[in-house]
């Protein structure tokens, strides 16, 4: 079943061409299989990852034997075989009483949910791989008690397994197979020999939380960013160790975005079939409490994800999952979110498999089948992505001139540069030294959201410099807008909004339109061209010196515009929001 | 069942709770000021103190009448400390920049560790804690040698303790002594005034066996990680604190806040450190002298020598003893009946008088407190390169002087407790009524005063920076906390808490655990608290000294503090074996300094270059642009022979080498306490500096005034050909020609 759905799946593509979530500079499988750098194309982690290295070399003895190369898609059929057929096992393991196929269905919808929601991530694949074994070889060392030293020889093997798959993860799968086997047979063996088990499907991932290395690092200044500030005080990052980055990588605000909804829809499952199971009771004991148990383990995860995606940031940044993030740096480097929801299906499978009762499994059918409605995926993204993949992540990836600048692709500073498009990097010049320059205020008019026409926005002339013109809302709303008309056509590249003194009051948002036709006083800008649109103004781009872009500071608002543009007038709206500062300039210039 | 012992709701615990309630968040709301929830801008909790010590006030107030009423006893409630603690959590406090628990993401650990604590109350496994003070030392040590990764440490003052270490090496028990390598001959005296000696005679099997510079970073791990929790437990276990008592107190002391590293890792002020770490046990051991029913033990006694010799070597610290001081002279028959007392007021005397002697006799400590300090600048003491000092006889310190001022006790009390453990700045007034009544009061009396001290004193003398006896306060108070912790969470455990009786005690145990991750945290710099160590340029520097100084000294223009490597120069004497020059080379500077003297900086080029004649200066370093401007501008007369940001160092083209102004002669070796020379004439006057104190093997030795600030020695009658060797005189003989 796991085969035919992965070809299905894999084969869907009316082009075979690898669509990764993660980017990485080689795609074969040898060389993925030692420590390499990868940025993830949709929240921007930037971490180490090698693919499992013993399964690389089986592969790669297999493929010499027929004279081929194993591809990274044949790497991940095989990791979804893994996947599959012992998450098959492992279900039968829970409860063979029901006919299995039942346990194949469930695997297969299993399968079917991650590849829907991550797509081709290798890092979420290749940390749930050896999640169902390591749980049932934990449960059976358990049962079978201190005396079968066979039981703990598999499970040391799993878990060095696990360790070398999943990487930096493995400690959180690890835990997961250790509860899910607690689950299983809660009450067959020792304390003792529990430590045995939990000591030994521990300690390799420990392990590898000490060797995974950093990836190597741009030259930031040290207040630079490069994804969206989430407004939390301080440098967030693990206390211990020091091999963590100077900035913030993860876009936790597209996080928050991406797995909101769903997050919000499997709780609401979730808390249905808690409540609905506490109000029934099921005749066959035994089989209820481990029922319940993996009910409750689902829910828990839930609730650990919902922490982190449905609470404002500066409460998220205390929930459990960022914390253990946290503490340590090599598991720093990659948010838990994606894995950790990952693990509520598995145990929901797990629960399903033990109860047969289908409403958890029907809803959160319907939660995923939601999220692919109201993702409005472009045709075939679904085959590439998953839905919570960020729907543009390959296009700077994909763009033609990407083979020129794949060492700066491929580092944090990826996501920024998706977002300005690849040519951000050609026109590096105009972005490192821009001349803004004072207008000539001669014949030009301004007029405001206010309904001034010009009034107050003299103080805009470099006369009365100092002096501030400003959209009196007391706050930004999102519906604030400056509009210039100019005298004649002019040619331009880029807009200053120059805040001065007032450093508070850059735009929470900023889109910009422009008109080749257009008259000094209008009120419906239906006609105008949307030239620039950023619904949160991170900061100017700026470079370092060794050419990664990042953003500066909020305050100085330089919109430089993908391309010069002919234009008589310039529509700036400030679409954010704000309830403490006001948007405010006190210059305005212009790049020509 | 129950614990009969402890009634899980004896009569009046909730009047006693409210009571010690208000109490608990009066100090909070003082400590804190303006308050918000969560995190600033999100809502205002109240806006200032005294809007929240009112109704506390108030509350505290109807609970005492109510006990009074119904003739119940007003017990300790440590759980109101702990929900004081809760309020704290929830409010921004850790969100304040310079807060020792970082927040917002620091309530993450915090947390976590509270689930630690959920299970170290529910299955009663407090002795668990007994390990975390082993734990937090190793876990400290190995942090703070993975982040020096073989380096020497030399943040800002620890440049020069080393370099303090390595004379002392070079010198003991000659102490102080004459300095020919640093400004052609200094008086150095600052081993007894830093707690330097005190370093180094605890140092003294490391310093022996190895180099200094193998040695430093471990003894400095030493003062940071080992003393303070050994001393603070020791004195927990004095106290009979019952497990896990001490080991709370020893691990509050590893995690005393961000001021304990400020001055210990960035500072560098060892000798204080040294002393802050031995206070406590001190401090107990001296209240124990006062107890006429305490009987003191031999060991103990010896401890007792040694811990307070140590500390008092850092001399400020005994001030800290002045309200006990007055306490013993009214006990003074009976204390001295005591067993051991006698001796050990002997020992003591025996061990400090003489070096108490000599430091009051020859390091000038009476014109050091009577220094006029000026309060502020005047607009034409501001010159065109910043604000230099006129008037070498008018110092300026960090702080300004004036008459103790009772509005500055809050805000002292503010900006140290901002940097501090919470946990000891909450539990330590519970704690004060749990050390039993006797000691209790010694240690209220002692902490009062040094909050006088650290707060509205500070003016008073603004060389002494009293403002440091606020983290002898903070070190002392890990006891009393640690004894309201040891009882809250016992408590806990022999009344089987549950639900959310037990939410306070488990947050205390999160705030424990955490604090060790943030001490981790902050000795992996990753805090506003930066220190750094050796990088390379010293040792570069070093080397471009030993390549270009030549047969003279190499002089440093304008005023260098921190410019080198975050530290001062002090150590590059040692590292090149070069006679050197500087403003200063060692912190005693708050204003730019130039190194060249009023007389000789106005009269240009002519000037500047007799002064370098004067001190046979043959190269010379530069930062500052308008110096390097100045050279660079005579290429005939100064060559640029090395550079390494932010230096520039420039040859004398036209100069020679020659340490005599008159006569003639060679010298032979300077080392960091003498000069050898041969005169070819029997009359030489030397470009050294003159003191009174030096001493001459073989000739007459006097004073040869050159101009207003300089003074060079003048040998008469020397011996021809014969090695002469010139250095201070012995303490002793200092002291005994001086009376």
């Amino acid at each position: 079943m796991a085969v035919i759905l992965s070809c299905l799946f894999f084969g869907a593509v009316s082009e075979m061409r690898f669509a990764p979530a993660a980017a990485a500079a080689h795609t074969e499988v040898v060389a993925l299989s030692k420590w390499h750098p990868e940025i993830n194309l949709s929240h921007n982690a930037y971490y180490s990852w090698r693919l499992d290295p013993l399964l690389a070399y089986v592969e790669s003895a297999v493929a010499s034997l027929w004279g081929g190369e194993f591809s990274l898609q044949s790497h991940l059929i095989l990791l979804l075989l893994f996947l599959c057929s012992g998450l098959y096992v492992w279900l039968n393991y829970l409860d063979c009483s029901t006919a299995r196929i039942l346990g194949a269905c469930l695997s297969a919808l299993f399968l079917l949910f991650v590849l829907f929601l991550w797509g081709q991530d290798a890092v979420i694949i290749g940390s749930l791989v050896w999640l169902p074994w390591l749980a049932l070889v934990a449960s059976k060392a358990q049962a079978a008690g201190s005396n079968c030293s066979k039981s703990m020889f598999f499970l040391l093997l799993v878990s060095c397994l696990n360790a070398l798959s999943a990487n930096q993860l493995s400690i959180i799968t690890a835990i997961a197979a250790l509860v899910a086997a607690a689950g299983s047979a809660p009450n067959s063996a020792c304390v003792g020999v529990r430590r045995w088990v939990w000591a030994l499907a521990l300690i390799p991932p420990f392990l590898v939380l000490q060797v995974t290395p950093l990836p190597p690092f741009p030259d930031y200044p040290p207040l630079a960013h490069v994804v969206s500030l989430t407004g939390v005080r301080g440098w967030v990052r693990p206390l211990v160790g020091d091999q963590t980055f100077p900035i913030d990588v993860i876009d936790q605000i597209f996080i928050k975005s991406a797995y909101r909804t769903l997050c919000l829809l499997l709780f609401l499952a979730f808390l249905v079939v808690v409540i609905r199971s506490a109000l029934e009771s099921r005749g066959d004991c035994a089989s209820n409490s481990r029922a319940t148990f993996f009910l409750r383990a689902g829910a828990v995860t839930v609730v650990l994800v919902a922490l982190d995606v449905l609470v404002p940031q500066t409460i998220s940044v205390a929930a459990p999952l960022a914390t253990i993030n946290r503490l340590s740096p090599a598991l720093f480097q990659l948010p838990l979110v994606p894995v950790v929801l990952a693990l509520s299906l598995f145990f929901a499978v797990s629960y399903v498999q033990l109860s047969r009762n289908m409403v958890l499994l029907v809803m959160i059918f319907l939660s995923v089948g939601f999220l692919s409605y109201d993702a409005k995926a472009p045709e075939g993204y679904v085959w590439r992505m998953g839905f919570l993949q960020k729907k543009n992540a390959l296009s700077a990836w994909q763009d033609r001139r990407a083979a020129r600048y794949k060492h700066i692709l491929l580092s944090p500073s990826y996501s920024l540069i998706n977002s300005y498009g690849v040519s951000l990097l050609d026109d590096q010049a105009i972005f490192t030294a821009p001349v803004f320059r004072d207008i000539d205020f001669d014949g030009v008019i301004f007029s405001d959201s206010n309904g001034a026409r010009g009034g107050d926005l003299f103080r805009l002339q470099p006369e009365n410099e100092g002096k501030r013109w400003i959209a009196h809302h007391g706050g930004q709303r999102g519906d604030e807008w400056l509009h210039v008309y100019f005298p004649k056509l002019l040619k331009i590249r880029g807009v200053e909004l120059f805040t001065g003194e007032f450093k508070a009051d850059f735009p929470r948002g900023v889109e910009v339109l422009i008109s080749r036709s257009c008259v000094a006083e209008v009120d419906d800008f239906g006609s105008y061209d949307q030239i620039l649109d950023m619904p949160i103004w991170q900061g100017s781009v700026q470079f370092s010196a060794k050419g990664y872009p990042y953003y500066g500071a909020q305050a100085e608002v330089k919109l430089i515009f993908p391309a010069p543009v002919e234009t008589r007038c310039l529509l700036i709206k400030q679409t954010g929001h704000s309830p403490y500062y006001e948007w405010s300039l006190t210059g305005f210039r212009l790049l020509y | 069942m129950q614990d009969p012992k402890c009634p899980k709701n004896p009569p009046g615990q909730m009047a006693a709770f409210l009571f010690w309630f208000g109490i608990g968040v009066s100090i909070f709301a003082i400590l804190s000021g303006t308050t918000y929830f969560w995190d600033e801008a999100v809502w205002m909790v109240w806006p200032a103190a005294r809007f929240v010590i009112a109704p506390a006030m108030l509350v505290s107030l109807l609970a005492v009448i109510h006990l009074r009423r119904n003739q119940l006893p007003l017990t300790i409630n440590v759980d109101a400390f702990a929900w004081t603690l809760l309020t704290l959590f929830l409010s921004d406090w850790l969100c304040r920049p310079y807060n020792f628990f970082q927040g917002p993401s620091i309530r993450g650990e915090i947390l976590l560790g509270a689930a630690f604590g959920v299970w170290l109350l529910r299955y009663r496994k407090l002795e668990v804690l007994n390990w975390l003070p082993f734990i937090g030392c190793v876990f400290l040590i190995i942090s703070f040698f993975l982040e020096s990764d073989g380096r020497l440490l030399y943040s800002d003052d620890h440049s020069v303790f080393f370099y303090r270490l390595q004379l002392l090496k070079e010198n003991f028990p000659n102490v102080p002594f004459y300095n020919p390598l640093w400004n052609a001959g200094i008086h150095d005296k600052s081993y007894y005034n830093t707690g330097a000696m005190g370093v180094f005679l605890l140092g003294l099997p490391l310093l022996s066996i190895f180099r200094t510079e193998q040695v430093y970073n471990v003894l400095v791990a030493g003062l940071m990680f080992l003393l303070p929790p050994l001393s603070n437990y020791y004195a927990a276990k004095l106290l009979k604190l019952r497990a896990p008592g001490p080991a709370i107190a020893a691990v509050l002391s590893l995690c005393l806040g961000l001021v304990w590293y400020r001055w210990g890792l960035k500072y560098g002020t060892l000798g204080f450190v040294m002393s802050a770490a031995l206070m406590p046990l001190c401090l107990v051991q001296v209240s124990r002298i006062l107890d006429a029913e305490v009987v003191f033990g031999k060991t103990e006694a010896v401890i007792f020598i040694a811990a307070a010799t140590l500390m008092v070597m850092w001399p400020l610290s005994g001030i800290a003893f002045v309200p006990l001081a007055f306490w013993g002279l009214f006990l003074l028959p009976k204390v001295l009946k005591k067993k051991y007392v006698v001796t050990i007021f002997l020992m003591l005397a025996l061990i400090n008088l003489p070096w108490v002697t000599v430091f009051f006799g020859t390091c000038g400590v009476g014109d050091f407190m009577n220094l006029k300090v000026k309060s502020t600048f005047t607009r034409s003491e501001q010159t065109a390169s910043g604000l230099e000092h006129k008037d070498p006889s008018i110092k300026r310190f960090r702080h300004i002087q004036s008459s103790p001022d009772l509005k500055r006790l809050i805000p002292a009390v503010r900006e140290q407790a901002s940097s501090g453990n919470p946990l000891i700045l909450l539990f330590a007034i519970p704690g004060l009524f749990l050390l039993g009544r006797s000691i209790g009061r010694k240690f209220a009396l002692t902490f009062l005063w040094l909050l006088l001290l650290g707060s509205v004193l500070v003016p008073i003398k603004p060389q002494l920076e009293l403002d440091r006896m606020m983290t002898f306060l903070l070190m002392c108070a890990c006891l009393p906390a640690a004894a309201a912790m040891e009882k809250m969470l016992s408590d806990a455990c022999l009344q089987k808490k549950s639900g959310l009786s037990l939410a306070a005690p488990v947050l205390t145990v999160g705030f424990l655990l955490a604090g060790l991750l943030t001490a981790g945290a902050v000795v992996r710099n990753h805090s506003l608290e930066e220190y750094y160590f050796e990088e390379g340029p010293v040792l570069d520097m070093a080397q471009a000294i030993k390549h270009n100084s030549g047969e003279g000294r190499i002089l440093y223009s304008g005023c260098v503090l921190h410019q080198l490597n975050h530290g001062h120069l002090a150590p590059l004497a040692y590292f090149s074996g070069a006679p050197l020059m500087a403003s200063s080379h060692i912190h005693d500077l708050w204003w730019y300094t130039s190194v060249f003297p009023e007389e000789y900086k106005r009269g240009g080029d002519e000037a500047i270059r007799r002064y370098l004649d004067l001190y046979n200066v043959s190269a010379i370093f530069s930062h500052e642009h308008t110096w390097r401007d100045y050279f660079s501008a005579r290429p005939d007369e100064y060559q640029l022979v090395w550079e390494s940001q932010p230096f520039s160092l420039y040859k004398r083209l036209k100069h020679f080498d020659n340490y005599f102004l008159e006569g003639l002669g060679e010298v032979q070796a300077q080392n960091s306490s003498s000069v050898s020379l041969v005169a070819h004439t029997p009359n030489v006057v030397i470009k050294f500096n003159y003191f009174p104190f030096l001493k001459s093997s073989a000739c007459d030795l006097s004073k040869r005034q050159i101009s207003k600030n300089v003074r060079l020695i003048e040998l008469k009658n020397c011996p021809i050909g014969v090695p002469i060797v010139i250095k201070a005189r012995s303490p002793w003989e200092r002291i005994f020609k001086a009376t």
